[in-house]
This record gives C-alpha cells, structure tokens and sequence, in this order.
C-alpha cells in the first residue's frame, strides 16, 4: 500500500468521507484472511479480531491523527494477533471464572449456608459502589474543559459537535480528539482511585 | 517516568493492541511472572470497561456494524464468483453478438468515454441559469453569473468570484459546487475532489448527491474506475445510462 495512497484514505476520513475507508477495509481483509485463519480457525472469528483492530487503527490514525506506519497492512495483522492474543486470555479467564463459580456452587450446595450467600450479595455490592465512586470522583478531577466535554457526551439531547465553538476548537476532529484524550484521562484517574478505595475497604475490614 | 508509569505505557500499548511480536512475547511472559503486574492489567482493564459502558460511544458501535454488514458482503460476492474461463466465454460470445448487430445496423455503439461525455452534458444541479429578477449584488445573483462565467470557460474568475462566500450565507453550497468544478476544469483535480468532499459532509445536505455526481465523474475522467464506483452506477451494458448510486 503506497504511502500516499494511505494517506489520502486517512485524510478523507478525518474529513468525513469514509468511503475510501471503507475500500481500504475490504481489500486489507481479503489479504490478511488466509493468515487470520491460521490463528482464529473461523471466518466469523477472523471478522470479529480484524474489525476490533480496525476500530483501534482507525482511533489511531483518523482521531488521533499519528504517523502512519511504513506498512499499515503488516501493522494491521500485528494488531488483529494482539487483538487475538487478549480476546484469548479474556477467555481462559472467563473459563476459569466459571470454573470456580460452579465448584462454588457446588460446595454451597453441599454446605449451604444463608450467611455464605449474604456475604456474596455484599460483596457484590461493595464492588458496584467501588466502581460507581471511582468513576464519580474521576469525573471530578477532570479540567473543566474535559468535564464539559464527558457530561455533554452522556446527555443524549445535546451534540459533542455543539461544543466546538463555545469550547474554542478549530475544527469538529479536533474536538473528537480532545474526548478521545479525556476519555483517557478518566480511565487512568479511575484506575488510580479503584486501587486506592480498594486498599482502604481492605483496611478497614 | 517511574516503574508505575512505565507499566501504565506498556498496558496501555497491550490494550491498544500496539505491541510488536517481540514485546507480546515479553508482555505475555511478564504476566506469567509477575502477579503485580498482572492484578495493574485486570484493574486497568476493569478501568477501561468502567468508562466505556458509563459512556457508550455509538459512533464506534454504527462503525463496528456497518464494517460487518461491509465484509459479510464481501464474503456473499466471493462465494457468487464464476469461474474466470466462463466469464471469457460469455464476453467473448456477447462481443461476437455484439460485432455482428453492429455490422447490420452500420451504428456504433457508445463508448465509456461518449457515457462519461454525456453524463457531464446533462449539467445535473447546475440549473442557475433560471434564476431571474434579482438585485445584483444579491447572493444569488452572484452564483448565477458565475455559472455564466463557468458556461463560458472563465473557471479562473469562477474560482475568484466564489471565494469569499462563506458558510453563513446563503447559497453557499452552490458557491462550492461550482468553485469545486471549475477548479477541476483548471486542472486542480485534488483540490476540486476536496471542496466536493465538503460540500458531500455538508450539515444541510441539500448538494450532496450533486457533489456525489461529479465526484465519481471525475474519478471516471481520471480512468478510476473503482473510486467512481463508489458514488455511481456504471452499467456493463454500453446503451445503458451512468446513473448515481
């Protein structure tokens, strides 16, 4: 794939015509099929690794607008085996989960107890408020800016495309841009706070 | 940056799927041997998916859904696919049919290039010459005499006259219609295919199937015929019309 040819693809898109996009898409998954196959077994499968990477190439490169890669086809296939690799250990961890889950099940049938079943239910809601918390006070440490941008994208009356002017953007990419990076932001501020609430529910057990 | 940070970049890197092979292979063994650094990835994960479903981005599920009915089309035109010596065939026994209606009928047939000639000829969205009765400074009046202009082959001064029209005003979807043609017709092919691209993401909407028009007929006086085919119909049958798609 010539650089510039490329280039102009990614440039439409930014722009908001992705129809070239869209060719580019096609011809890149008949030529990496053959390879997909070979790690996910299923066309379905191969689909489904390929359009997740896509997704983040397209986060890459059309929202966030860096370099493109010498050649986007072989970046691509790396990036569909990453995409591959995680959706695998995403499996074994959720086989692994259920595995416990039903020897759980099993041994609370054996030693059924309501109170084994009340500390779960706490539990479970102890992990919910966490999760709630974090996300509440993540959004509160966010600029003013940001938080402007997060809440208008939750409201589903107002359009992210209405804060372009008021918020001083140039251009409607630029401000895709700035929700993508606060988005980031908020995950990285969420991650910090799960750790530390989660530390100080253990402490205070 | 610390040790913290560091792993933050790496699992960022895992989960944007932008490792190399080398560093999967590193990455993969660090979470064997590393609990720490393997409970950091769940709660960044668990991170990750605490945001995504608080703010669910449609755009990126209407993406998801139009690439997959895109490649399930794919998979449908591949499994329809006729052997390539049968295809010879039948066009070899159409251009024999063809070639003896020809000889008895003493016509030619249109060419791709008289289609292409004729759809351009039928100036679609160009009807600015009824414009009538306005003051001459009224906006209107502007885009009807630089359709003249454009009619008369000045797409120079098309280009000038139409310049400063912005998008708060009225009519300027027209203004780009005509700047975006007359700058191909300067030779300007990739800036007329720009204004076009605009004028097709317009808010209103009202020129984009005009734009779409002369886009894909661009593309077709530029011989790509798959980038045309994007924006038009291009019928095998040589009696049969270019149409928009």
């Amino acid at each position: 794939m010539a650089d510039e040819r490329m280039e102009q693809i990614i440039s439409k898109a930014i722009q908001g015509n992705e129809l070239p996009f869209n060719t580019f898409l096609k011809e890149t998954f008949t030529a990496l099929l053959p390879k997909l196959l070979v790690l996910t077994k299923s066309r379905d499968e191969a689909k489904e690794v390929f359009i997740i990477s896509m997704q983040k190439f397209w986060e890459c490169f059309v929202i966030k607008q860096q370099k493109l890669p010498h050649n986007s086809i072989g970046y691509i296939y790396i990036m569909c085996k990453n995409a591959w690799l995680l959706q695998k250990r995403e499996q074994e961890r959720i086989a692994v989960l259920n595995n416990e889950i039903i020897h759980t099940q099993v041994d609370n049938q054996i030693n059924e107890s309501p109170e084994n079943s009340a500390f779960d239910r706490e539990m479970e809601a102890e992990e919910h408020t966490l999760k709630h918390k974090a996300l509440t006070m993540a959004l509160e440490t966010l600029s003013p800016k940001c938080k402007t941008i997060m809440e208008t994208d939750l409201d589903p009356k107002n359009q992210l495309k209405s804060l372009q002017e008021p918020l001083g953007y140039t251009n409607y990419q630029a401000l895709v841009q700035a929700k993508y990076n606060c988005k980031k932001r908020l995950v990285k501020k969420v991650y910090e706070l799960l750790n530390q609430l989660k530390e100080t529910t253990l402490l205070n057990r | 940056m610390d040790a913290e940070e560091k792993d933050i970049a790496l699992i960022n890197k895992y989960l944007d799927f932008q490792l190399s092979e080398k560093e999967l292979v590193s990455f993969e063994k660090k979470l064997t041997t590393d609990t720490n650094f393997f409970q950091k990835l769940q709660t960044y994960q668990q991170s990750e998916t605490i945001v995504t479903q608080a703010f669910e981005n449609s755009k990126h599920q209407k993406r998801t859904e139009q690439w997959d009915k895109i490649l399930d089309s794919e998979e449908k035109l591949e499994k329809k696919h006729i052997p390539w010596r049968w295809i010879g065939g039948i066009a070899a026994g159409f251009i024999l049919v063809l070639s003896i209606w020809q000889f008895n009928n003493g016509q030619q047939e249109p060419d791709i290039n008289t289609r292409i000639a004729d759809a351009w000829n039928k100036k679609i969205g160009l009807s600015y010459n009824i414009i009538r009765g306005e003051n001459k400074d009224s906006i209107r009046q502007i885009i009807r005499s630089a359709f003249e202009k454009y009619e008369n082959g000045d797409y120079q001064k098309v280009i000038t006259k139409l310049k400063d029209i912005n998008q708060t005003q009225e009519a300027y979807e027209d203004a780009l219609l005509l700047r975006g043609l007359s700058l191909y017709r300067t030779g300007n092919t990739t800036a007329a295919l720009q204004t076009l691209d605009s004028l097709i993401q317009h808010p209103t909407g009202r020129k984009s199937y005009v734009a779409k028009w002369y886009e894909g007929l661009i593309y077709l006086d530029e011989g790509n015929l798959k980038a045309a085919r994007q924006f038009l119909e291009i019928p095998s049958d040589n009696n049969q019309e270019i149409k928009l798609k």
